[in-house]
């Protein structure tokens, strides 16, 4: 299932849309920026698979990757599930997704 | 067979031995970096083995970043041999398909000239013959390997399902971790990207362009993807809410509590028929909620969740 997320809404906006989809039993498996659009309305594709009945996934992190946070995140007991590049506020940033 | 004729036909046989021997290269000579089956080119199994230990061993401690960039470097060893190996095929394709045409339009011509000089009737019937069955052996060829599609049509139908699959493959690099796109998923995009380049291949990618459905299909896909529901913020509490009660619907499905079930279903006014599910009901509903807000503290009252 794919969803669009505005490039606009900041990484905690983003990650709090994903969350609410995630909650209804999806579990997000692929983020990446939209082909090109107009300039004023960047935007990204979230590809969701369908979970069990009544399963959910752990809750997702999403940070913006920088030398020392994968290892922030592994010292909290959570690992990187996927990264790559989408739009955030509006400019395309390096990101990653943790559980 | 007269003496003539019989001179003429040797003297075609040896031309066309001189035109197989003298094969015109079509290719330069290739640097030793680049060069076909050279120690520098080819990945060897030990190299890859060690490789792919070395990369099973950065998946398993959580490692992905250094996974990715050894999955990375294996998956550009192998694509280097099959890039190399596949120019060498592409120029072979070239080469002896012409050199095999050229013969045969020698010996053709041969035997036609053998049989308009000769001038017995027997030999004139044998040349004859001999010709037709030699114009129908180069028909079968062209026919049963080739289909009967030129060189370039078949070289500019492998070039371009191979550049389809190299554009998958280096997306995928550049957009998946390494434990999203896994070394087993590229071997296998590899072994693709290899048989792209393949005559059977370019063969099967001229039929499909004849498929309008494959060109169907990607237009309905983009027409879906246009189509796409687009999601916003939440709050934590929203979150929190639509989490408990796919829990409860889990709970509810796992011990078969269909009374309970409908009950939360009534409460959310829908209707349910005698057959329906009710399970799946109730998940529907839930679902609903990212873009119908408003439901959100129905499902909270609904499901009891504190």
């Amino acid at each position: 299932m794919d969803k669009k997320l505005s490039g606009t809404l900041s990484l905690p906006d983003q990650e709090s849309a994903i969350r609410l989809t995630e909650a209804t039993g999806f579990e997000l498996t692929d983020l990446r920026p939209d082909p090109p659009a107009p300039p004023d309305q960047p935007s990204n594709n979230v590809t969701f698979k369908e979970l069990p009945l009544g399963e959910l996934p752990k809750e997702i992190h999403l940070l913006i990757l920088t030398p020392t946070v994968i290892a922030e995140q592994k010292a909290q007991g959570r690992t990187l599930v996927w990264q790559g590049r989408i739009f955030v506020s509006g400019n395309l940033q390096n990101v990653g997704a943790f559980r | 067979m007269t003496n003539l004729a019989r001179r003429l036909l040797c003297l075609v046989i040896c031309i066309d031995i001189l035109v197989g021997m003298s094969a015109c290269s079509i290719v330069p000579t290739a640097p030793s970096s680049l060069g076909y089956g050279s120690s520098v080119t080819t990945y060897s199994e030990a190299d890859f083995q060690k490789d792919r230990k070395g990369y099973e061993t950065l998946l398993e401690t959580g490692e992905f970043e250094r996974a990715r960039i050894l999955r990375d470097r294996m998956i550009n060893r192998i694509r280097l041999e099959i890039e190399i190996n596949y120019r060498k095929f592409e120029s072979e394709v070239y080469g002896d398909r012409a050199g095999f045409n050229t013969a045969g339009d020698f010996v053709e011509l041969g035997l036609a000239g053998a049989t308009a000089l000769t001038g017995g009737a027997a030999t004139k019937t044998i040349l004859a013959t001999v010709l037709t069955a030699l114009k129908g052996s180069r028909l079968s060829v062209d026919k049963n390997w080739f289909r009967e599609k030129t060189t370039e049509a078949l070289v500019a139908a492998m070039q371009s399902q191979r550049t389809i699959k190299l554009n998958q493959i280096i997306d995928k690099m550049a957009n998946l971790p390494a434990n999203l796109y896994a070394f087993e998923e590229a071997w296998v995009d590899l072994v693709e990207f290899f048989y792209a380049g393949t005559i059977e291949g370019a063969l099967l990618s001229l039929t499909a362009d004849a498929g309008k459905a494959v060109v169907d299909a990607k237009e309905d896909n983009k027409e879906i993807s246009k189509q796409r529901v687009e999601i916003f913020k939440a709050t934590r509490e929203e979150i929190d809410v639509v989490r408990a009660a796919t829990v409860r619907l889990g709970q509810l499905a796992r011990t078969k509590n269909t009374a309970e079930a409908k009950r939360i279903l009534d409460e959310l006014k829908v209707p349910v028929g005698p057959d329906d599910d009710v399970f799946k009901k109730l998940q529907e509903q839930i679902r609903k909620a990212p873009e119908d807000r408003s439901l959100i503290p129905q499902i909270k009252e609904a499901f009891k969740i504190k």
